[in-house]
């Protein structure tokens, strides 16, 4: 059954699956009014592009290694912004005491 | 060709002996002084029973924030090791100078105490602050 | 690898040295020159950054084609390096009035030019992905740098939730151009590529690309961070952020779309033009009801960007000679619109007092008794801002409604003269404040007789925005044929 799967469509499977991965991702950044939870949501969508990126550089003929190392440098780069925003994180709950995206309006006319 | 995954079978052996045997060599010769507190389940040190719905102390972000990007950079080293021999020596200077802008990250988050455990934080109020507006 | 491709980045690295000096000087048990030390190093980094940007040459790609040093990079990597220059003296009274850590904040600052640079040169998706976020991540830290003021942390906040959107957007975009053109490079992409006709993979990643840099540009529908982001980060950093970025996104959208995407131009032009249109009114709709004039510059800001798409607009145009005039006149109006917003935004610190800027109308009621010096250097940006002439802002704005009309969009062109005029509104009220309504008291607030303390390098950041936008406005002959070079070395 995988098998059968599988082999048929190789690409267009792993599209459907990036893009499902995607939408995911974007409805949880919308939807999800803690500051963690964003963060997961963009993790998401990194990820869609990922498996894309795996993908193409897969199936497609002559891609090259570019999309395989694209993956390894979003990798290191959704890292880093994690990294970021756990510190912004921290310092929207060292002023509100809350994380929540919307706790925070000072500046709404 | 399934004589080849003996190799494996003999790795998961070794690896399963070398568990097995440094437990019974700690039994052997360590003091045994159990106290209640020694005895308990250690969980980082939290409160092992209760609502798993606790707030975390916001320490463990800053060190996990710390722990991610250097977890993550190794990342880079494995691409690197695999065609080590062919790019030569630049490729050891640019990984070095990678690792090196690291070091200095490193160094500074240490020197400004961030890794102390008991560094304060500032004031963490509980309160939403919104007598500002 | 050669060495002449370690001399293509050299502006980079030398910024990119400075800012890690900086942060190593921090290691060391503080000395009374210690200030000083990180200082001049950051002086050091920019100048020999400038130094090392070579002038004329070939267009050059190396480094296995990821980055490319040409006019367009050069013009764009001085613009940046020219802000960045200002917006250090501009940020060392805010850094002394909130408490900050010095290295940390000019190492970030220097970290984000490097960043911006690096995108203005890059010639493939990978290392043009990876330097937005680099720009970005730091001016992430930096909005939210003021730990102890809410305002900054939810301006970092606010910034960081939808920047990482944006992030998604351009990334996932450059996954499907990926994946329809079989390569990340921007040479051969457009062939790689092919029609646009039935290729939802196409069209649908561009369309992605070109969402994710308008979040970057805060361009319509994607401004509704704008406002809120640089009201709440340090003057300065909204001083920087606002110009730099703009300034690096249009150079790297310039060169993606009419270098990358030269054959794809009806999949993104019809955008460009949507994108433009809404961003002019809603940028200057925006601008006229606020209360504050930091948030006034904000939307104002939001406005400029919908007139330099105008230019990317017009490079949809089949016309070679046509494209290059859109591009030329987007990214003088780049140049123009940095000098002239950057004066205004260190403007409210220098009109203000240290730690207490200058920030609705009122604060500024009756300056020019006070300080007739600022007022008057205040006058000449705002009447730029306006596109009054002789200033750059006219000049920008003149060369490109001429673009549009040309390559056909005389719908933009339109839209551009009906707000432009909304605008003398807006902008010419802060003069007539300064000018002619007397001191409020202000409840809560006492306004005294005399001049209040101020720092005497915000002053002089003020009048070299002004001197430039009277320059570019005066003398534009130069500028623009460095700006016509730059755009027409894009074109495949």
């Amino acid at each position: 059954m995988t098998d059968y799967l599988f082999s048929q469509r190789p690409l267009e499977n792993l599209l459907v699956l990036s893009a499902a991965l995607f939408v995911l991702g974007l409805y949880t950044i919308v939807t999800r009014k803690n500051a963690v939870s964003v963060l997961m949501g963009v993790e998401l969508v990194l990820n869609a592009a990922n498996v894309n990126f795996v993908a193409f550089s897969q199936y497609l003929p002559g891609r090259g290694i570019h999309g395989s190392m694209f993956t390894i440098f979003v990798i290191l780069l959704a890292a880093a912004e994690a990294a970021v925003a756990l510190a912004i994180i921290i310092g929207i709950y060292q002023n509100f005491g809350r994380v929540d995206v919307d706790q925070a309006d000072l500046m709404k006319e | 060709m399934y004589f080849d995954y003996a190799n494996i079978l003999v790795y998961l052996l070794v690896a399963a002996g070398f568990i097995l045997g440094s437990l019974i060599v700690g039994r052997v010769v360590r003091r045994q002084r159990p106290d209640p507190e020694k005895l308990a389940t250690y969980e980082c040190g939290e409160e092992t029973i209760g609502t798993a719905w606790i707030q975390f102390n916001v320490r463990f972000y800053i060190i996990a924030l710390i722990f991610l990007i250097f977890d993550v950079e190794i990342a880079v080293l494995f691409p690197w090791t695999t065609v080590f021999r062919q790019a030569g020596l630049l490729a050891f200077i640019e990984m070095g100078v990678f690792l090196a802008i690291l070091g200095v990250g490193f160094a500074y988050v240490w020197a400004k105490g961030d890794l102390e455990w008991l560094k304060s934080l500032g004031e963490v109020r509980t309160e939403p602050s919104r007598e500002g507006r | 690898m050669p060495t002449a491709d370690w001399s293509m980045i050299g502006p980079v690295l030398a910024v990119l040295a400075a800012a890690l000096g900086m942060v190593a000087l921090d290691l060391f048990p503080r000395r009374p020159w210690h200030r000083s030390a990180v200082e001049w190093t950051a002086y050091l980094g920019l100048i020999a950054a400038i130094a090392l940007l070579h002038g004329a040459g070939e267009p050059r790609v190396g480094f296995g084609g990821a980055l490319i040093a040409d006019p367009l990079s050069r013009f764009m990597s001085l613009a940046i390096l020219l802000a960045t220059a200002l917006a250090v003296p501009a940020s060392l009274p805010a850094i002394a009035a909130r408490g900050l850590l010095m290295a940390e904040y000019l190492a970030l600052l220097l970290l984000s030019a490097a960043g911006m640079m690096l995108l203005v040169m890059s010639h493939d998706l990978i290392t043009m992905f990876l330097s937005v976020e680099v720009l970005s991540l730091a001016l992430y830290v930096l909005c939210g740098i003021a730990r102890k003021d809410a305002r900054s942390n939810e301006s970092a906040m606010k910034y960081f939730v939808l920047g990482a959107f944006a992030t998604g957007f351009l990334l996932y975009g450059m996954a499907l151009v990926y994946g329809a053109a079989g390569t990340v490079f921007l040479s051969g992409m457009s062939d790689g590529i092919g029609g646009t006709e039935g290729s939802v993979l196409a069209v649908a990643g561009v369309s992605l690309i070109v969402a994710g840099f308008a979040f970057k540009l805060g361009a319509a529908p994607f401004h509704m961070w704008v406002p809120d982001v640089y009201e709440g980060a340090p003057t300065p950093v909204t001083a920087f952020m606002s110009v730099a970025v703009k300034a690096a996104g249009l150079g790297a959208l310039a060169r993606l779309l009419v270098g990358g995407m030269a054959l794809q131009a009806d999949a993104w032009g019809p955008l460009a033009v949507f994108l433009a249109a809404l961003t002019m009114v809603v940028g200057n709709l925006g601008a006229l009801t606020q209360a504050s004039v930091k948030r006034m510059l904000a939307y104002s800001s939001i406005a400029h960007s919908g007139y330099a798409l105008i230019g990317v607009a017009s490079a949809a145009s089949p016309e070679a000679t046509y494209a290059v005039a859109g591009i030329s006149a987007a990214l003088f109006y780049a140049a123009a619109y940095l000098v002239m917003t950057l004066g205004a935004f260190v403007f409210l610190m220098f009109a203000g007092r240290p730690g207490q800027e200058a920030e609705t109308y009122d604060h500024l009621a009756g300056l020019a008794r006070r300080r007739p010096w600022a007022a008057a250097l205040m006058t000449v940006l705002m009447v730029s801002l306006a596109g009054i002439p002789p200033t750059a802002g006219f000049i920008g704005k003149f060369v490109l409604f001429k673009a549009a009309v040309e390559a056909g969009q005389v719908g933009l062109a339109v839209i551009g003269v009906i707000t432009s005029a909304v605008g003398v509104y807006y902008y010419l009220r802060v003069v007539v404040v300064m000018y002619m309504h007397e001191p409020e008291e202000v409840p809560g607030r006492k306004v005294e007789p005399e001049a209040p303390p101020f720092d005497p390098n915000l002053g002089w950041v003020v009048a070299i925005g002004a001197a430039l936008t009277l320059l570019l406005g005066v003398y534009p002959t130069i500028f623009l044929n460095f700006s016509r070079a730059a755009a027409s070395t894009l074109l495949p």
